[in-house]
């Protein structure tokens, strides 16, 4: 198991390759700079909505499922 | 100016420039030619979208890569028609069959290992697949299509007069447009699957320009000796049909960097709003 702290960030950086699979390497780094200053469930909220807008609700749901699924 | 703008404008010059040469111009040589331009400005078009927004992702990203793949397949099919429109106005050659249609059947392999590729991509983080009856209709739909690019292209392209070799060639045409329907059936289950999203307007306007390239294929196997006879509207209307086709392949590939630089531009602003009011803040 890890702290928290080492939690949330691999939460946030599996966030961020998910937005430069889908969205490209430029968004990821400006989502990447964005997400580093807020705070973890805000940064689900966020992603979540950009998956939604982009990907659909359905597809949304899913990658935050799958992200948080994951064993760290 | 930014890119898209500049897209839009090469749109809608391309579309008054195509409504003139084809249908309001009076025939002749200089006509022809502008034809011929506005022909191979339609598949470069359709390459530029595809490469403006491989700019966008940037190649290293698994979206980036898929769309530069497809693209690759749009790249074919330019220099297909570059090399057609060469032999047949300028060089003044048969264009059938020729290098040109190696170019055009070689464009099949990374358009669809793109489009597949990108079902694969997707299709993975589907939770809720498609209704048994939605699945049964659209099965039904290509296999429909499927018999009429095999009847009309493949069947009814054999030609008693022609060598074995140019048999091959334009029955090669009613397969790969078997494969297209195959394609196109791809890409309208990523785009139902998606429901919703900015993406799947995206993937409509590509497969628009799917169909239609289907529909000018098809309709040429059907009335060949109309078009190259040049009798009625026949070639108008199918170049039109084909000119249609890449410029909506165009639009939708190009919609994706669209949609992802509106993003960025959109982020940066809040960013921006976010630092001011933390320097405001602090003051």
């Amino acid at each position: 198991m890890v702290d928290n702290v080492t939690a949330d960030r691999l939460f946030k950086a599996k966030l961020v390759a998910l937005i430069a699979m889908h969205f490209g390497d430029k968004t990821a780094e400006l989502y990447k700079s964005v997400f580093s200053a807020m705070p973890v469930d805000f940064v689900e909220k966020t992603a979540e909505k950009l998956f939604t807008e982009y990907l659909g609700a359905e597809r949304a749901r899913a990658l935050i499922f799958e992200t948080k699924k994951q064993d760290i | 100016m930014t890119w898209h703008v500049a897209l839009w404008v090469v749109y809608m010059s391309l579309a008054v420039v195509t409504l003139w040469s084809y249908w309001l111009a009076p025939a002749g040589t200089n006509t022809d030619y502008l034809q011929a331009i506005v022909y191979t400005v339609a598949p470069a078009i359709a390459v530029a979208g595809g490469l403006l927004t491989v700019k966008e992702y940037g190649i290293r990203s698994a979206a980036g890569r898929i769309f530069f793949t497809v693209t690759l397949g749009l790249i074919g099919w330019l220099c297909g028609e570059i090399l057609w429109t060469y032999f047949d106005l300028v060089a003044k050659i048969d264009p059938f069959p020729s290098v040109a249609d190696w170019f055009y059947f070689l464009a099949y392999i990374p358009l669809c290992a793109g489009l597949i590729w990108q079902y694969y991509f997707l299709h993975k983080t589907v939770q809720t697949k498609l209704p048994y009856t939605l699945r049964l209709l659209l099965t039904m739909i290509a296999v429909l299509f499927s018999g009429i690019a095999l009847y009309f292209g493949v069947y009814k392209s054999i030609q008693p007069d022609y060598s074995l070799f140019e048999n091959i060639v334009a029955m090669t045409y009613g397969v790969a447009d078997i494969v297209l329907v195959l394609v196109g059936l791809v890409i309208t289950i990523v785009t139902i699957e998606m429901r919703g999203g900015k993406f799947a307007a995206a993937w409509w306007w590509f497969l628009f320009g799917i169909f239609c390239t289907f529909l000018a294929d098809i309709s040429f196997a059907m009335f060949t000796p109309e078009y190259e006879g040049g009798m009625g509207y026949y070639r108008q209307a199918l170049d039109t049909i084909w000119i249609i086709g890449y410029m909506a392949m165009g639009y939708g590939l190009g919609r994706f960097g669209w949609l992802v630089h509106g993003l960025r531009t959109r982020v940066e602003a809040q960013k921006f709003e976010n630092s001011q009011v933390d320097k405001t803040e602090k003051k």
